[in-house]
């Protein structure tokens, strides 16, 4: 599937952390990016000056649909909280195809829906691929994620995606 | 078993009782635990490492 037809939704993680590393503007390769208020609301109050306007794509949901039975039993499973409930019910309401998010519960939840999801590190490495970042750019990227964000990382998995990603020949 | 003593917000208190009044849990402390169980299966290490090396896949990989 192209890019310029992925419809993804976004949960608060990826917003945050990309944030964090100044690189929001890699968000902008989908043909739609869609976020509920809810998940908006949860990233402003981490990051109160998150440049918005670098999203061309961006469309704020104001008013989430409720989710389908089937997804609101596994959100109880998983005790998913609210934005995460929001960003599932629009992702499978306007029938996007991505839930960016770094949330394993959320990202759980929909996996078993049949959606593909995605978080803040694929979403780097995908960028370089995409040529939106130079090789030299994504290992930096990579190497700030425990100095510039809070996604939290086990420091020898981060050594092994470092070393997967500096042997790759894109 | 172990005694972990915390505080709650007055809001989550209140669903709590309000949820062992309706029968779902015998004690607050029972409802506490079961809430801390169906977060702590979601959030294991190992899915959320399974995860991040799956992104890595595909971010290096995929076709989309």
């Amino acid at each position: 599937m192209a890019a310029t037809e992925i419809v993804a939704v976004l949960d608060a993680g990826p917003l945050i952390h990309l944030d964090e590393l100044g690189r929001l503007n890699l968000l902008n390769d989908f043909k739609e990016l869609l976020v509920p208020q809810t998940v908006l609301d949860e990233a402003l109050r981490h990051r109160p000056a998150l440049p918005l306007a670098e999203l061309s794509n961006l469309e704020i949901i104001s008013e989430p649909p409720p989710l389908s039975a089937e997804l609101l039993k596994l959100a109880d499973e998983l005790a998913l909280h609210a934005g995460e409930r929001a960003a599932l019910a629009v992702l499978n309401a306007r029938g996007g195809q991505f839930l960016l998010s770094d949330d394993a519960a959320a990202r759980a939840v929909a996996l078993a829906v049949g959606f593909q999801t995605h978080g803040t590190i694929g979403l780097i490495l995908r960028a370089h691929r995409r040529r939106k970042l130079s090789k030299v750019e994504m290992l930096q990227l990579l190497r700030d994620l425990p100095l510039r964000t809070t996604l939290h990382l086990r420091k020898e998995l981060l050594d092994s995606i470092l070393a997967t990603a500096a042997a790759e020949n894109i | 078993m172990k005694t972990v003593t915390i505080q709650c917000p007055d809001q989550l208190d209140e669903q709590l009782r309000k949820l062992v009044l309706a029968g779902w849990f015998k004690t607050p402390e029972e409802g506490v635990v079961e809430a801390l169980r169906r977060y702590l299966s979601g959030h294991s290490v190992e899915l959320q490492e399974k995860q991040i090396l799956e992104d890595v896949e595909w971010g290096l990989h995929g076709r989309d």
